[in-house]
């Protein structure tokens, strides 16, 4: 009899103590739930309903019909969007400047200047400033009859005044200085990064052993920071396509005519000023792709790279 | 020389700070020398005529919930994923992890379709948990990182002394967490309080509007008054630049480890 309750009692308490582990393991499930609930309300089911609406005629509050791939069909034939690619591939054209500049002011921090701190704070408070904001200044000296003009005139260079923002063959040029500018202090960020990782014992040996400037930055230097030299340049190219808005935004609202107008400007152009939302979608559908298509270049050849070392 | 090259990234906040300073009729004259007079004028009617500072409190409002919530769900979700390794562990922390490389504008417009079609935009509280959701798959991927390294004993150990989850998450997990909370935390505000495209889309009502957008819609105004505008900027970067001065170290650990993946 008292055997008996003593097995029940154990029983009992496995019973109860397994009750708990799964009550437990479910309420451990709270612990994944909002991170999971937030990110599908946020991301997740958005870019599903923006893919699945750009194969569908579109009007929000009165559904959808599918029409397969003629959103994009329509988009592709478009002078505007020939226009648009033809500006984002003129940006490109930027990326070997905003990867050199900070490579190179790197490169003399490196080499040793008094207070390298205070230079990479001043690069890197420029390089975290909100972009609409440093757009709004730039705005302000590159109008027409801004800073930059003005000053030109006083120094009796008014031939050299231009309308930098609405002649629309040096607007491009113009962001692509503005983004250098912008993209500076990041860039020294993670280039000093890399440099401080550089074997400095390697360095020294090397020295020691005769080898001149050039060898030791082309042998040892240049080998270690290309990882980081690589994946900043994807960044770049990455911001090309997804992070120009707040720069148009701010400085040229896609103009003169389309001369500015990038892709991620234009879908929000499409939605919000024309309404046509189901364009707007088959363009987020490009830009992920090409978003995807970029990390996946970028991520082939490090593959390739750790392979062959 | 490097000096020489510091000069350019000076003179954009030297002339935006001497236009702040200028009267307007004067800028109007002259926007290229040092303001004779300085003058108080633009803060003030950037701050009352322009609303800036109603759009101030409406950031504060909204990146500050946004900041707070990516913190706690990160660190409870990337403790759930230590403690519950596997393969459907993986592959959904994978999914989640992953969505830190779609760009914003993929999925804005979709985003701002579903919201309005509950009620839910022109609201700062909602536009806290879109922050909120929008950085924590970062704060997933750091936090995670963050606690692999961490040695299993510590969490062992305590498992032994009978504390469930919640507790060791709030008195073992969350204490260890501090670093990187901090870099979570500078992270989610600088991009937060710098974002333009999800603040000009999700809230559109004028007596709402936040403060970058705010700022940034002031020189769409038809009347261009460029030392307000000017006024506006300075106040719109002054909490970034507290931020910066408090947690650059943060800032710059943050950046080359959310960078470096």
């Amino acid at each position: 009899m008292h055997q008996l309750t003593e097995n029940t009692r154990v029983a009992r308490r496995t019973a109860f103590s397994g009750l708990r582990r799964v009550t437990s393991a479910a309420s451990e499930l709270f612990m994944v739930l909002p991170v999971t609930v937030l990110i599908a309300f946020v991301v997740l089911i958005p870019v599903g309903s923006a893919i699945w609406h750009s194969f569908t005629e579109w009007t929000p509050g009165y559904g959808s019909t599918w029409i397969g791939l003629d959103n994009y069909r329509e988009i592709f034939a478009s002078d505007q969007f020939q226009q648009l690619l033809s500006n984002q591939f003129i940006l490109l054209l930027g990326v070997p400047l905003w990867v050199g500049f900070p490579l190179a002011v790197s490169f003399l921090l490196y080499e040793g200047v008094p207070l390298p701190g205070a230079f990479r704070a001043i690069f890197f408070f420029a390089g975290t400033s909100p972009p609409a904001l440093i757009g709004l200044l730039f705005s302000f000296m590159l109008a027409t009859n801004g800073t930059l003009n003005e000053t030109l005139r006083r120094l009796g260079l008014g031939a050299l005044a231009n309308g930098w923002l609405t002649n629309e063959n040096l607007v491009k040029p113009v962001i692509i200085l503005v983004l250098a500018w912008a993209t500076m202090g990041m860039g020294v960020v993670l280039f000093s990064a890399a440099l401080t990782a550089v074997d400095g014992e390697l360095l020294e040996s090397a020295e020691l052993d005769g080898a001149g400037w050039w060898q030791r930055m082309r042998h040892i230097i240049l080998p270690s920071i290309r990882p980081t030299v690589e994946l900043w340049t994807v960044l770049l190219v990455i911001m090309v396509f997804t992070g120009i808005f707040p720069w148009i935004f701010t400085l040229t609202g896609g103009g003169p005519g389309y001369a500015s107008t990038t892709l991620d400007w234009d879908l929000y152009v499409n939605a919000l000023t024309y309404g046509n939302f189901d364009f707007a979608a088959a363009e987020s559908v490009l830009l992920l792709a090409i978003a995807a298509f970029i990390m996946g270049v970028g991520w082939m050849s490090a593959k390739y790279r750790e392979s062959r070392a | 020389m490097l000096l020489l090259l510091t000069l350019p990234f000076l003179y954009p906040f030297v002339f935006l700070i001497n236009t702040a300073l200028k009267p307007r009729s004067e800028f109007e004259r002259d926007s290229v020398s040092l303001s004779t007079k300085l003058t108080f004028e633009n803060f003030a009617s950037a701050w009352t005529d322009a609303d800036l500072g109603a759009a101030m409190l409406h950031s504060v409002i909204s990146v500050s919930i946004g900041v707070l919530v990516a913190v706690a769900i990160s660190v409870t979700g990337a403790f759930w994923f230590v403690r519950r390794p596997g393969r459907w562990s993986t592959s959904w922390r994978v999914l989640l992890i992953a969505t830190t490389a779609i760009p914003l504008p993929v999925y804005i417009i979709p985003l701002f379709l579903q919201l309005s079609d509950a009620g839910l935009t022109d609201n700062l509280y909602v536009m806290g948990a879109i922050y909120a959701g929008w950085t924590s798959s970062l704060g997933l991927y750091l936090v995670y990182t963050f606690l692999k390294a961490i040695p299993d004993e510590l969490l062992e150990a305590a498992q032994l002394d009978g504390a469930n989850p919640w507790q060791q998450l709030a008195y073992i997990v969350l204490p260890l967490c501090k670093p990187i909370v901090a870099t979570l935390a500078v992270l989610a505000f600088v991009a937060t309080w710098s974002d333009l495209l999800a603040g000009v889309v999700l809230i559109q009502d004028p007596e709402k509007r936040l403060l970058i957008p705010a700022t940034a819609l002031l020189n769409d105004l038809h009347v261009s008054n460029v030392p307000r505008t000017a006024a506006a900027v300075v106040i719109a970067m002054a909490p970034m630049f507290v931020v910066f001065l408090v947690g650059q170290r943060s800032l710059a650990r943050g950046i080359l480890a959310g960078i470096g993946k």
